[in-house]
């Protein structure tokens, strides 16, 4: 085996247990020699048994070959492909908070089997079949009577403190997750909650106390080392109370969607429903030719487009910049046990970076494709309108994220685009279907081409040019 | 006394975590400790309140209150000893 048919993932570099490569385009993991104790204790103790059963993670095979590093090497393992990595700046509230709960319960079935959950990252968990699932098989050590939980910083700054912030201040401070790769530090989720959460005890004890505890031992950046202390023995009933305690204190958190940008978009348009009827079918008939594997839905607003591709058994991710209208996509997939359809929240003008560190532990939007077909339904305008986006660029941006696109253009005489243009000036003198055709025709061939009975718009199927 | 010491020994040693890779925090542990005496406290008041509830047939025991299905205890299942 060549070391070099072998590439080590940028974002598995922090515990020496093991760590993730990919070989021949599947993913494996090394168990190193240092995390065997963290592996063996996982499979002995029946703990991955009882994960597996409940579906909480991924599950994984042993196998002989290929090896990544021999002389470190305990096991190699293949866990199962998780369709659409995604990332806790991305999900919706009610994501965040399931992989919370998700996180929190795997901790205490844990403790049952005398394991714990040594860290409490949101990155260790992906949404598989609709349900939150932790993926770092290495996550456990042995639980031995008396130690702290090392993870319980994490959870707070992965979970909590954005949790607290979307529910109590401002949904749209879940964004601090883009800008803090460790989890929002506690003082400043402290600083930014409103004073009255002083006075629910668990956020006072998790969030603010935490914080103030943080900066007494010298650990936030503003505070100067002033005391050492002594950690004190925590018995077992006193690490399940506390999980117990985050447990409920996060499902008692809520954000309700309203007032949304989209929340009426569909009552507000100009389709009639026979226009709606027919974009449907058009696009049926697309999918029906171009059988895609996987699907990204971008502009999805609540997914009723998306579930076109997605209850065909379509791998099919909705981005909207809404995250009212992604909570009630994601709502609806949890009610509905929709396993193919992961709604996320992106704004395509500002699409999630590369992040953390060389810029290669969390991988961009673009990274993560090219995927099979793009829908891009009811967007153009708000790109080539809103963003001063030109049709070229949109079009070049296309080319490098499908294979496929179904995308809709929408006219100046459309009412949509009337509202865009009644506060500025027109200055879109290429916005009319010959300039986007133009545009795009150096990039994609027009496969097929449909007029939407009922509006002024249009419906494209573009294949991209062999290079 | 020299087992007193020994356990005294056993217990200082046993709180830290010998495999951890992240950096618990200090101030995230020393607060764990106080929290965790707190709940553990709550946790047995708890125990005795329901257990005083059912000796006086205000609650009847539930699958709910030792079924496999929960993990709220986060105990080792007490009927396989």
């Amino acid at each position: 085996m060549q070391l070099d048919e072998i590439a080590r993932l940028g974002s598995s570099f922090r515990d020496p247990a093991g760590f993730m490569f990919t070989h021949e385009g599947t993913l494996y993991r090394q168990v190193n020699r240092f995390g065997s104790r963290s592996y063996d204790g996982l499979m002995e103790s029946g703990l991955y048994a009882k994960l597996c059963q409940k579906g909480w993670i991924v599950a994984h095979e042993e196998v002989d070959a290929p090896v990544a590093e021999r002389e470190q090497a305990h096991k190699i393992i293949k866990p199962e492909p998780v369709p659409f990595i995604s990332f806790p700046y991305e999900w919706s509230f009610g994501q965040l908070k399931a992989a919370a709960i998700r996180t929190l319960d795997i901790q205490l079935a844990a403790l049952k089997h005398d394991m714990i959950l040594k860290d409490a990252s949101a990155y260790n968990i992906q949404f598989c079949q609709g349900r939150p699932v932790l993926i770092d098989t290495l996550s456990f050590d042995p639980y031995t009577e008396g130690q702290t939980w090392d993870g319980y910083k994490q959870l707070c700054q992965h979970f909590l403190a954005p949790l607290c912030l979307m529910a109590r201040r401002d949904i749209r401070l879940g964004q601090l997750a883009r800008v803090h790769i460790d989890g929002v530090p506690l003082d400043l989720a402290s600083k930014l909650m409103p004073r009255s959460s002083w006075l629910r005890p668990g956020i006072l004890m998790h969030l603010h106390l935490h914080a103030r505890a943080q900066a007494a031992y010298g650990e936030s950046d503003t505070a100067s080392a002033r005391k050492t202390g002594k950690t004190r023995p925590l018995s077992r009933n006193g690490l399940v109370g506390i999980v117990s305690g985050l447990r409920s204190l996060i499902d008692g958190l809520d954000w309700k969607p309203a007032g949304t940008e989209w929340a009426d978009y569909y009552q507000a348009t100009n389709y009639s429903d026979d226009a709606f009827t027919a974009k449907s079918r058009h696009i049926n008939a697309f999918l029906d030719q171009i059988e895609p594997r996987q699907v990204w839905d971008l502009g999805a607003n609540t997914g009723h487009f998306s579930r076109l591709a997605s209850d065909r058994e379509i791998d099919t991710v909705a981005f909207d910049i809404d995250p009212a209208a992604v909570e009630i996509n994601f709502r609806h997939v949890q009610k509905k046990k929709e396993p193919h359809l992961l709604p996320l929240v992106l704004d395509l003008t500002n699409p999630s970076p590369a992040m953390g560190w060389a810029g290669q532990e969390r991988e961009s939007l673009l990274e993560r494709g090219p995927v099979d077909c793009v829908m891009a339904l009811a967007l153009i305008h708000h790109l080539a309108i809103s963003n001063n986006v030109s049709l070229d660029r949109t079009a070049e941006f296309f080319a490098r994220a499908c294979r496929h696109l179904i995308i809709e253009f929408v006219p100046k005489s459309d009412s949509q685009v009337e509202r865009l243009l009644s506060s500025r000036k027109d200055i879109f003198h290429h916005y009319h279907e010959d300039g986007f055709e133009k545009a795009f025709l150096k990039w994609f061939d027009i496969r097929e081409r449909k007029r939407v009975e009922g509006s002024s718009r249009t419906l494209y199927w573009l294949s991209l040019k062999p290079s | 006394m020299k087992l007193v010491v020994f356990f005294c020994l056993l217990l200082v040693l046993t709180t830290s975590n010998a495999y951890g890779y992240l950096d618990p925090g200090s101030g995230s542990a020393i607060l764990q400790g106080i929290i965790g005496a707190l709940a553990a406290i709550g946790i047995v008041l708890k125990l005795y309140w329901h257990r005083l509830l059912r000796f006086f047939g205000l609650r009847k025991p539930t699958a709910y209150d030792d079924s496999d299905e929960d993990e709220s205890t986060g105990r080792p299942d007490s009927r396989n000893p």
